[in-house]
């Protein structure tokens, strides 16, 4: 059940009437989210009704153990024991299919059996899941008593699929609350930001997809380096319209229970530089990243160590997309950037401008840093969305190639695309307004507008519901 | 000059931002620390306010605002 399909959305209105319902018995409506987290990702495969309450059972009792001793042997091992089944999760629905693929291709023999019984990758949900033990392990949280309010937690179903990664520590006191009445603001809010979701999905993301990008991917030796050249440039586009969508429609279902999930997307092209990138792109991945994986890193405090956790970071980061040389050189290639841009601004001074008294950044600067980020992560999308290396070098070749024509490139293409880039530039205060607008608006004028989007979709959208490119992560 | 204050100031001068940070404001989401930044926090809280803080407290969740430094500080002083 994808979160763009007629499907997701009666399933929403049915658990939304139904916990409203029971709003007032708190247990009543966790036991609720618990049983809708269980059949979400059941609709998946009845697998998942086996794996996710045992995963869910060994972190909430690995936790309360936890909870109970101060000695740091037996915490250790049941941090060792919580990583080791959601890690287990992740290389079990990632690699083992990708492995016995490769065996399968090798000798020959179907390994299809896999690919079958494991449709669902559950990194988010083991990502989400190893925060609880982890903040328990080093003492930023507290373990819950409550196993139903856990299970509502850990397979969260607006975030289960790709995010936004939430600590389980922020969303277990918000169970608590959850007898507080959905004000009119808040419940406006949650559909605008799904209307938005699925504008960005289908009206632009989907459309960039299926209207060059897609094709110049699949073959790119049979387009000129312009058309090469502007496929790589929307895919940027694309891509953030894809995700930051999704994560829109997450953050919209969980607002209409009453919960708060973080922001996962902040205008990542208007980053001055790379750290700036990353705290603007899949900001939950990122912070993921920092907190629990650099940061169990050895040589912290050490002089060359913390340059190359940041590579190695990465690196994992990368391969955690997927078990390819491409998604490796796109993690290291941003590993290495960071680490760069650290030593650069040791050796100029640029981490601690206050004290050194060098003045702010003028215009110029900026711009060219903002220019210079752009095309450097733009360079990295294409090691990220190519298929194989090979795929990457004839982009690259083609691009270098300067024989630049654009047959393939429409009109009604750089129209879409110009309105994806102008859209991702405008100031914050303009999307505040149409916000605050939107919620002071009667409900009827609301309604003009949801039903104005969605015979919108219907008319631009051509591939139906694409899955979002993050749920195959 | 209070904890809190103190703590401000050097996440000024670490940050290099005149800007100072809300109590309760997340430093690491607001730019004004980063995953260098902190070990760089660390030895100057350890300086200032004569503590030790062991690499395995290093962890961002612990010092995310001033508000959570100054209680940690609170209860390992």
């Amino acid at each position: 059940m994808l979160s763009s399909t007629p499907e997701y959305f009666s399933f929403i209105v049915l658990v939304f009437f139904a916990y409203w319902l029971l709003r007032r018995n708190r247990r009543a409506s966790v036991i609720l989210i618990a049983a809708a987290n269980i059949f979400f990702v059941a609709k998946w495969g009845w697998i998942y009704l086996l794996l996710i309450p045992a995963a869910s059972t060994v972190d909430f009792f690995a936790g309360r153990a936890m909870g109970k001793t101060e000695a740091r042997a037996p915490r250790r091992l049941l941090l060792a024991t919580s990583v080791l089944v959601n890690v287990g999760l992740i290389v079990s629905c990632k690699y083992i299919p990708l492995l016995t693929g490769t065996w399968a291709a090798l000798t020959h023999s179907s390994g299809a059996a896999v690919h079958w019984v494991l449709p669902l990758s559950l990194s988010f949900y083991a990502f989400q899941s190893m925060t609880y033990t982890i903040d328990i392990y080093r003492r930023d949280a507290k373990p819950t008593t409550d196993y139903l309010a856990y299970l509502a937690s850990s397979a969260f179903f607006p975030t289960v699929l790709a995010g936004p990664i939430t600590r389980i520590a922020t969303l277990l006191p918000q169970w608590a609350k959850n007898d507080k009445p959905l004000t009119p603001e808040e419940g406006s809010r949650a559909l605008f930001l799904i209307g938005l979701g699925l504008a960005k999905k289908f009206l632009i993301a989907d459309y960039l997809a299926t209207n060059l990008i897609n094709r110049v991917f699949d073959l790119p030796t049979l387009y000129s380096g312009g058309d090469v050249l502007v496929a790589v440039y929307a895919y940027a586009f694309q891509l953030y319209y894809d995700f930051s969508g999704y994560s829109d429609v997450a953050i919209g279902t969980a607002l209409l229970l009453g919960i708060k999930l973080p922001v996962n997307f902040n205008s990542p092209y208007r980053a001055l530089n790379i750290a700036d990138f990353w705290r603007r792109w899949h900001i939950s991945f990122s912070n993921w990243l920092r907190d629990y994986l650099y940061f169990s890193l050895p040589g912290k405090r050490t002089t060359v160590w913390p340059y190359l956790n940041l590579v190695i970071t990465f690196a994992i980061g990368g391969l955690w997309h997927g078990a390819s040389w491409t998604f490796l050189i796109w993690g290291l290639l941003h590993g290495a950037g960071l680490a760069g841009f650290r030593l650069w601004q040791k050796f100029t001074g640029g981490a601690k401008p206050a004290q050194k008294n060098i003045p702010p950044p003028s215009f110029a600067v900026r711009l060219a840093g903002g220019l210079l980020t752009f095309h450097f992560v733009l360079f990295a999308w294409i090691f990220f969305r190519s298929a194989s290396l090979d795929t990457a070098m004839q982009i690259l070749g083609q691009i270098f190639s300067f024989k630049y024509s654009f047959e393939n490139t429409s009109g009604p293409f750089l129209m879409v695309l110009f309105i994806g880039v102008a859209a991702h530039f405008i100031p914050k205060r303009w999307f505040d307004s149409s916000l605050n607008l939107f919620e002071r608006s009667p409900v009827l004028a609301q309604a003009a507008v949801l039903t104005l989007l969605t015979v919108a979709i219907q008319y631009v959208a051509t591939t139906g519901a694409a899955p979002f490119i993050y749920t195959s992560f | 000059m209070s904890k809190s204050e103190q703590i401000t100031v050097i996440i000024q001068q670490l940050s290099g931002k005149e800007a100072a940070p809300a109590p309760d404001e997340a430093l690491f989401e607001s730019g004004y620390l980063d995953s260098f930044a902190l070990p760089d926090l660390i030895g100057e809280l350890e300086q200032k306010f004569s503590i030790k803080i062991p690499d395995s407290d290093l962890s961002p969740r612990k010092f995310e605002s001033v508000d959570r430094i100054v209680e940690y500080l609170d209860s390992h002083q």
